[in-house]
């Protein structure tokens, strides 16, 4: 008797140690396992939601922070080259249309999973041009599955004036 | 005044974590996480007007596109063949190959003229006669269709290449594509190597079609890619680049995966 109740103890203590765990870590922008709010459904990405494609990339809102908005999909990501402004806090929020993919950029790795948002919190601290590719293989395209941010200063940066070539226009 | 032994043991163990529960979920409440995160962007917007396709890939557009009735699709077939060719190869370059290519593929492309997202006079009127059954007809009936052309009824093709030493340029950007400049390689998503939904499959398409598609996605003319994949390549190609693919896929040498036999 004892010992039935010791096991029942030890998958209570087990199970939410682990779903704990999970809430708490998704709770702080990690895993985004349980929020509803951050499920999207993949077939209609194109026709409503915040990824509709006229919403995609860098777009400035009316308190001044910046969002970026990207779907990743066999075997690129939309849009491919993003624009945003040097040293300011930058808001990504990214999908996936398919399969998993990662967004790996300046060392900060990013998961996407289809049907979830993911959101991280991004700045930019010099100008220039920081390559991001995917570091979740997805199939034989993977190794090919780049983009490129442009960091300008506050004063070119126009909101999804972007290139359309994940070379940013330059060959 | 003698305190026991403070110990937590095992009961104290399990109230600990059903209390860590509680409190994550309490944190997962809306308005205790509207403090720590700020609140996504409005998830309403509704693009019919600008959105690149109206088709959404759910369970019952995925099963009407894939279960036509080929038998019924031949009959609706003859208003194409003058065309698109009696076994699905056209007599003009210019005008697509529709043998052997995939049934969801070309059901999506279907809905797409009748709804105007791809331009196209006289397909719009085509397309608009058909309902989506029987597009999903008609397109079960040229994917079953032989994609390996017959010399003595397919004149035009394969074409001859202009160029020997697009073959090489072609090669790379059908095998490894260009990943410094994003672009993945075209047999990962058109075949043979891989087949991404609702990607066609290229291997005996002519090579002035293939050409005006990619100029046209590069243009943004053709606007049905959903979520820009070819846009996006298509940009990035330069025009020697599209010529070469073009020109590669029309020679009818891509039924084999590239650089897996000749390499």
């Amino acid at each position: 008797m004892r010992m039935g109740n010791f096991r029942a103890y030890l998958i209570v203590a087990i199970f939410s140690l682990v779903y704990g765990t999970l809430r708490f870590s998704s709770t702080l922008q990690a895993a985004h396992v349980f929020d509803r709010r951050n499920r999207i459904d993949l077939a209609t990405l194109h026709l409503q939601g915040e990824f509709i494609e006229s919403n995609l990339g860098a777009v400035r809102a009316a308190d001044g922070s910046v969002t970026i908005h990207m779907i990743a999909e066999k075997y690129i990501f939309a849009p491919a080259c993003v624009t945003v402004p040097v040293s300011v806090p930058i808001r990504l929020r990214i999908t996936s249309a398919d399969s998993a993919h990662g967004f790996k950029i300046a060392g900060v790795e990013v998961k996407t999973l289809p049907g979830s948002i993911t959101e991280r919190h991004l700045r930019f601290p010099a100008a220039g041009k920081y390559e991001f590719y995917c570091d979740e293989f997805c199939g034989p395209g993977h190794h090919a599955m780049m983009g490129r941010i442009v960091a300008v200063p506050e004063s070119q940066f126009q909101p999804q004036k972007s290139d359309r070539g994940a070379a940013c226009g330059q060959p | 005044m003698d305190s026991p032994k403070p110990t937590i043991g095992i009961r104290g163990v399990v109230l600990l974590c059903i209390a860590v529960v509680i409190f994550s979920e309490l944190l997962g409440l809306p308005i205790l996480r509207r403090a720590i995160v700020p609140a996504p962007p409005p998830g309403n917007l509704v693009a019919a007007a600008s959105a690149p396709s109206l088709v959404a890939w759910n369970e019952a557009t995925i099963v009407l596109s894939s279960t036509g009735n080929p038998q019924r699709g031949e009959f609706i077939s003859r208003r194409c063949e003058s065309c698109h060719g009696v076994e699905g190869f056209s007599s003009q370059a210019s005008t697509p190959n529709l043998a052997g290519i995939d049934a969801q593929y070309l059901w999506k492309q279907l809905q797409d003229f009748r709804t105007g997202k791809r331009k196209s006079v006289l397909m719009q009127q085509i397309a608009g006669a058909l309902t989506s059954r029987d597009a999903a007809d008609v397109a079960a009936y040229y994917a079953l269709l032989p994609n390996a052309p017959d010399a003595q009824f397919n004149p035009s093709f394969p074409q001859t290449l202009h160029d020997q030493s697009a073959i090489d340029n072609a090669q790379r950007l059908l095998a490894v594509g260009d990943p410094k400049r994003g672009i993945p390689p075209c047999q990962a998503c058109h075949g043979p190597l891989g087949y991404v939904r609702p990607a066609p499959s290229l291997a005996s398409q002519n090579s002035d079609y293939v050409l005006r598609q990619l100029n046209d996605f590069a243009q943004g003319v053709r606007t049905n890619d959903v979520n820009l994949p070819m846009r996006t390549i298509a940009a990035e190609l330069l025009p020697n680049e599209r010529q070469a693919v073009a020109e590669f896929y029309g020679a009818d040498l891509a039924r084999f995966p590239v650089g897996y036999i000749s390499q």
